[in-house]
């Protein structure tokens, strides 16, 4: 089947099968290997985009059901070589062990500080339930996400 | 697992259909195609090909399944509305509180973004947060197919674990939920919050000079679909002040069939039943 999506800017069209999973999509027809596979099964969001600005499980959705919409990942969050605020407050809370959640986790705060004015830790840690870290123990993470706010102001 | 291309295929091959009208919908669903609403139960299962439908129709364009229609005494929810359109919507939290509340407390929020209400009375989870509270509004839900429409209360609509009275060939079309005009609860218990309930109940009260009317709890995660606790309820009713209801709950929760599976046994969940609505009691003395 045709499919034509918008990745981070750049529209693809390719042919393919209806139960191509999104997030295989974006990794092996567009090439971008950002969006990690974690789980698989919808519980640890490695493989979090954003579809049409909104927060999803690129392993939980077919590639088909994309037809027509914008994904974001985390390949379109740096500007000009520069890196966004998001990924510095990561950098700077040492918000990452291994990393292999960090796409996920960039790409929930992406929604969040362009959805929210501001959050409570309390509520951050209410939003990023769908995204597991099994190293950090969510501390720096947390750290990072409020960072970011500060940073980018209200 | 690899296909014959080389590519990662998990589910089985099916076609894919995602038309702009309902009648078309309804008229693959006729020929045997199955309804994918936000896919986030279906989607799981095909890819264990615990489930291998050879032709999928995707509700996403159709604009009749969609939007929240507040009337005088009711709130009509497109089965498209997704859990957190629900939580989000000023409407509901207005109207109904503790609906918005319940969708709040689903799975994470990018299963929210995804997950419908419509998809989630289909699918008929027994641990589905929805279903006690919808239990405890009275809903309705509407029902749609080539030869017409229905309307079925939500306790006649779930049978049991994934099990509906949807004939072949009918689809959910919206939720029809009556205003309540008191005050809510909901809890839920599991081992991590995402996680699908241990236990769940919904408590909805009002309070008109330190007197209780209009009691009603409902219990999830119930083999047999939500359950009223009716006995508790109408010894709740006109009372003013405390009183020891613990007889009646214990027996109550004592004929509720809780599923039982890893997460936990019948005599177990029944102890957490227990706990909740003892605590939930507490805040209704406040």
């Amino acid at each position: 089947m045709k499919v034509s999506i918008k990745i981070n800017g750049t529209v693809l069209e390719r042919d393919v099968e209806p139960r191509l999973l999104l997030v295989h999509f974006i990794r092996d027809v567009a090439g971008l290997k950002g969006t990690h596979v974690g789980c698989e099964t919808g519980h640890c969001g490695a493989c979090t985009v954003l579809l049409n600005g909104k927060p999803v499980k690129s392993c939980q959705l077919f590639a088909v059901q994309a037809n027509g919409s914008e994904v974001e990942t985390v390949e379109g969050l740096e500007r000009d070589g520069k890196l966004s605020l998001e990924q510095e407050a990561f950098i700077d809370n040492f918000a990452m062990q291994c990393g292999y959640c960090t796409p996920g986790m960039l790409m929930i705060t992406h929604y969040l500080l362009r959805r929210y004015p501001r959050l409570t830790r309390e509520e951050i840690r209410e939003k990023i339930h769908g995204n597991y870290c099994m190293c950090t123990g969510y501390v720096q993470i947390v750290n990072a996400i409020e960072d970011a706010f500060k940073r980018r102001g209200t | 697992m690899e296909d014959d291309e080389g590519s990662l295929m998990y589910p089985a091959r099916f076609d894919y259909y995602r038309p702009s009208t309902l009648n078309e919908v309804l008229e693959l669903m006729e020929e045997g195609c199955r309804p994918m609403a936000g896919g986030q139960s279906l989607l799981p299962m095909m890819k264990l090909r615990l489930l291998t439908p050879n032709c999928l129709v995707d509700l996403g364009e159709i604009e009749e399944l969609r939007g929240i229609a507040v009337y005088k005494d009711t709130v009509k929810i497109g089965a498209m509305v997704t859990h957190n359109e629900i939580e989000e919507s000023q409407e509901i939290s207005s109207s109904i509180p503790v609906l918005a509340q319940t969708a709040a407390n689903i799975g994470d929020l990018q299963v929210r973004m995804r997950g419908t209400i419509g998809g989630s009375v289909s699918h008929a989870d027994p641990s589905a947060n929805y279903l006690p509270t919808l239990l405890a509004l009275d809903a309705k839900v509407k029902l749609v197919s080539k030869s017409g429409r229905r309307s079925l209360p939500l306790q006649e609509f779930v049978r049991g674990p994934l099990l509906t009275g949807l004939k072949q060939g009918e689809l959910v079309e919206a939720v029809e939920v009556p205003i309540y005009g008191g005050n809510g609860l909901i809890r839920k218990f599991s081992r991590r919050k995402a996680d699908f309930a241990i236990a769940i109940v919904t408590l909805l009260y009002k309070k008109e000079e330190r007197r209780l009317n209009d009691v009603r709890v409902a219990v999830g995660a119930l083999r047999t679909g939500p359950r009223r606790l009716t006995k508790l309820e109408e010894s709740l009713n006109g009372r003013m002040g405390r009183i020891d209801v613990s007889d009646i709950l214990i027996r109550e929760v004592k004929s509720l069939e809780p599923v039982e599976d890893l997460h936990g046994g019948v005599e177990y969940r029944r102890n957490v039943i227990l706990t909740l609505i003892t605590r939930m009691m507490e805040e209704l003395w406040r």
